[in-house]
């Protein structure tokens, strides 16, 4: 049932807010693209049914991190062992380093937008076709000529560059 | 770590991510990032670059959605039944589905989903498009309806048929309309339902304004609204306004009859709007927001209420029915369950359904059951009126824990001190079966009031008293049986909780029976609101407004 209006629209702002957050979370823990959208939707309705147990005023996005930890571990329970990235040992260790760092995507995706503008043309539109029209990367391969593993390179090499680009567009802004 | 190992390292959480690395490369993974703490920090910052492009890229603009204007003259419904199709996610590729997710998950705002629905898919499908989203689901069984239908399916144009329990519906405009069962409601368009037979209830945010919901008999139009709608095919229908305006298009009449909120009517079967009936937030389920419960044995020690409610002349409202009620949407009340008392079934044939408190007497020596709510400044308001349904049980006499027995209390705020205390009980009386309000201060003790009423027959009987500035007058079955000058001594409020059951949360002098339909306004409501009540109406629905006008609070002021 719909809560009053004014709460409700508070939360939806939450998980809004919460969502970059939560998918790079979950991302880290379970490391394959699909089942992270699955967990991370999972996550979502997990949320609204427990908004009533959220209290104003609290930290929203570490809550929200606990209930995406448990989805993750149910996720991890419904596959089979050989088919889990990481193993449980690997998975706590990064499970109590990643809320840190999912915490601090704001000031990385301001320092994306500009890194991406200095991305030549060919690589911008790699970048596009992979995520913004989540194309798979041998229908990229076709489009563009190349050959799969072509593709797998320069899209690694392009988020290599993206990553150092930020971290190094952050470093400059704390000097 | 070396260049080349962060190279190499990119590269292999590049290709796990592509799902294009070898188990080997994978093992070799893990335990670099077991061992190497710089490895993980370079993990993390990867993942962080790939969920960033991800939603950068994925992620439409979240700005406000132009609608079209509300098409003024609205189609009826198309009555040709004709089943939904419900649509399961399907679609696996990134940037819909985190979106789609998120719409899934969130039945208020919908512009994230809305933008994804009208934007060019992929693979086009010859399947009807989709109008609306399963936003969620209570104990629902739905008819004729062979596929799993869970939160997040996709709902194309058809009806829904719903045999128990309750459905969330989110339309693609941004309305969100609950379905309570016995229900067939007929999905129409993006901003257009049909309510076929059954009970629904509709919230409407400001970007959905326009939305309709339409019967054979009338099309209710909103304009930034919540409100409810319940029809009987062949039969009446009733439209109930919580927050803002509609306007009620009879289809054999004009021009549109305009409700506002607090408004609720009835429209007879070819007769159109018959006339004003009272709001009714139970019949649209606008009750259950609060915490589920079924039995006060689960509720302990203390739990947390909290209710948006609508009614701000209600200090205190516990319906009991799978529930508790409190009408505090700012502070919470806090209310503990002592001893388990149970929900029982047994409820006034007038309230017509649901669950009373059942509280049992103790055997000697030990403590009674009994509800207790937090103390509140308003159980001792200037002007106050006490609803209440009881069942008292007449072949247990008063409870046998207490030295002098010489009340049972139903309810109290007169706490565990000295005789004297200040505070308010309604009590029945040993032997002489009947109910009684004390108002203990060092210049008021024990007020009788109502001494005839027998209460001890077995029977259901609703209670009220309404207290003003000097007059307490005392309401059995909605007939006044008393009225008294009231001596406040030293008022009312001697910051004792509020007990339910028993006189003080000790549990002396318990309550053996049932109690029902508890509230407590803040206001002094008139005869008639008191006979409303006595007639089964939901205490939510009744205002002190009609008291107001009526002027039969008045002569408390002459006094």
């Amino acid at each position: 049932m719909p809560i009053a209006g004014d709460q409700s629209e508070a939360f939806l702002a939450h998980i809004m807010d919460a969502q970059r957050a939560m998918y790079t979370y979950v991302l880290t823990l379970v490391g394959d693209l699909v089942a992270a959208d699955d967990v991370l939707q999972e996550t979502n309705l997990v949320l609204w049914r427990k908004r009533e147990e959220f209290t104003p005023g609290t930290d929203f996005l570490s809550w929200a991190l606990s209930v995406a930890h448990f989805q993750v571990l149910a996720y991890r329970k419904r596959r089979t062992r050989d088919r889990l990235a990481f193993n449980d040992e690997l998975i706590d260790r990064l499970a109590a380093e990643a809320p840190q760092h999912a915490a601090e995507l704001s000031p990385r995706r301001v320092a994306l937008v500009r890194c991406m503008a200095k991305l030549s043309p060919e690589d911008r539109l790699l970048i596009e076709q992979r995520y913004a029209t989540s194309q798979a990367v041998g229908q990229i391969a076709e489009q563009v000529g190349r050959t799969v593993n072509a593709v797998y390179t320069a899209l690694n090499r392009i988020r290599t560059n993206l990553m150092r680009c930020i971290e190094q567009t952050l470093a400059e802004e704390v000097e | 770590m070396t260049p080349a190992q962060l190279t190499q390292l990119d590269r292999r959480i590049g290709r796990m991510l592509d799902g294009s690395i070898e188990p080997a490369e994978l093992a070799e993974l893990q335990k670099t990032l077991l061992e190497n703490p710089q490895a993980r920090l370079r993990y993390h910052q990867y993942i962080g670059v790939h969920s960033l492009l991800h939603w950068e890229h994925a992620a439409p603009a979240q700005q406000p959605v132009q609608q079209p204007a509300p098409t003024p003259e609205l189609a009826t419904p198309t009555l040709q039944p004709t089943t939904p199709t419900l649509r399961r996610s399907p679609f696996r590729g990134r940037s819909r589905s985190v979106w789609y997710a998120l719409a899934a998950a969130i039945t208020i705002a919908v512009t994230a989903w809305f933008v994804f629905s009208n934007a060019p898919s992929q693979a086009p499908t010859p399947q009807p498009q989709p109008v609306a989203l399963l936003t969620s689901t209570d104990s629902v069984v739905f008819a004729d309806q062979t596929e799993a239908a869970t939160p997040g399916s996709e709902l194309a144009p058809g009806v829904l048929r719903l045999s128990a329990g309750t459905a969330q519906v989110m339309f693609q405009n941004g309305a969100v309309v609950d379905l309570i069962a016995p229900c067939a409601f007929e999905l129409i368009d993006a901003d257009h339902g049909a309510l076929l037979d059954g009970t629904v209830y509709a919230f409407v945010p400001q970007r959905g304004r326009g939305f309709t919901i339409s019967t054979d008999q009338f099309d209710v139009v909103d304009l930034g609204t919540e409100f409810g709608v319940s029809h009987q095919a062949g039969g009446d229908s009733q439209v109930h306004v919580f927050t803002g305006r509609v306007d009620v298009r009879l289809h054999d009449a004009i021009p549109a009859r305009r409700l506002i909120a607090g408004q609720a009517v009835r429209i007879g079967n070819g007769s159109g709007i018959v006339g004003a009936v009272p709001l009714d937030p139970v019949r649209f389920g606008r009750m259950s927001e609060v915490v589920q419960r079924t039995d006060y044995a689960a509720a302990s020690p203390s739990i947390r209420l909290r209710m948006a409610q609508q009614n701000p002349d209600l200090a205190l409202l516990m319906s009991f029915d799978d529930r508790v009620d409190a009408n505090d949407a700012e502070s919470s009340l806090n209310i503990r369950a002592i001893n388990a008392p149970v929900m029982s079934t047994d409820v006034s044939p007038k309230l017509g359904g649901g669950h009373s408190l059942q509280l049992a007497s103790p055997a000697p020596g030990e403590a009674a059951q009994r509800l207790v709510v937090a103390n509140d400044p308003r159980f001792a308001a200037d002007t106050m009126t006490l609803s209440m349904w009881v069942k008292a049980t007449p072949q247990q006499q008063v409870s046998q824990n207490t030295a002098n027995m010489v009340f049972a209390h139903l309810i109290s705020t007169i706490g565990p001190g000295a005789a004297d205390s200040a505070g308010w009980a309604l009590t029945q009386q040993q032997n002489t079966a009947g109910a009684y309000v004390r108002n203990d201060s060092s210049a008021a003790f024990n007020q009788c009031l109502a001494q005839t009423a027998n209460l001890l027959n077995g029977q259901w009987h609703h209670l009220a008293i309404v207290w003003t500035a000097d007059r307490i007058t005392s309401y059995v079955d909605g007939t006044a049986v008393s009225d008294h000058q009231l001596l406040r001594g030293n008022g009312l409020d001697g910051g004792h909780n509020l007990v339910i059951g028993a006189q003080n949360e000790q549990g002396a002098r318990c309550f053996n029976g049932l109690i029902d339909e508890l509230a407590i306004y803040t206001v002094a409501l008139d005869a008639s609101s008191i006979a409303d009540l006595a007639r089964g109406v939901p205490p939510v629905s009744i205002r002190a407004a009609s008291a107001v006008q009526s002027g039969q609070l008045d002569t408390s002021k002459e006094n």
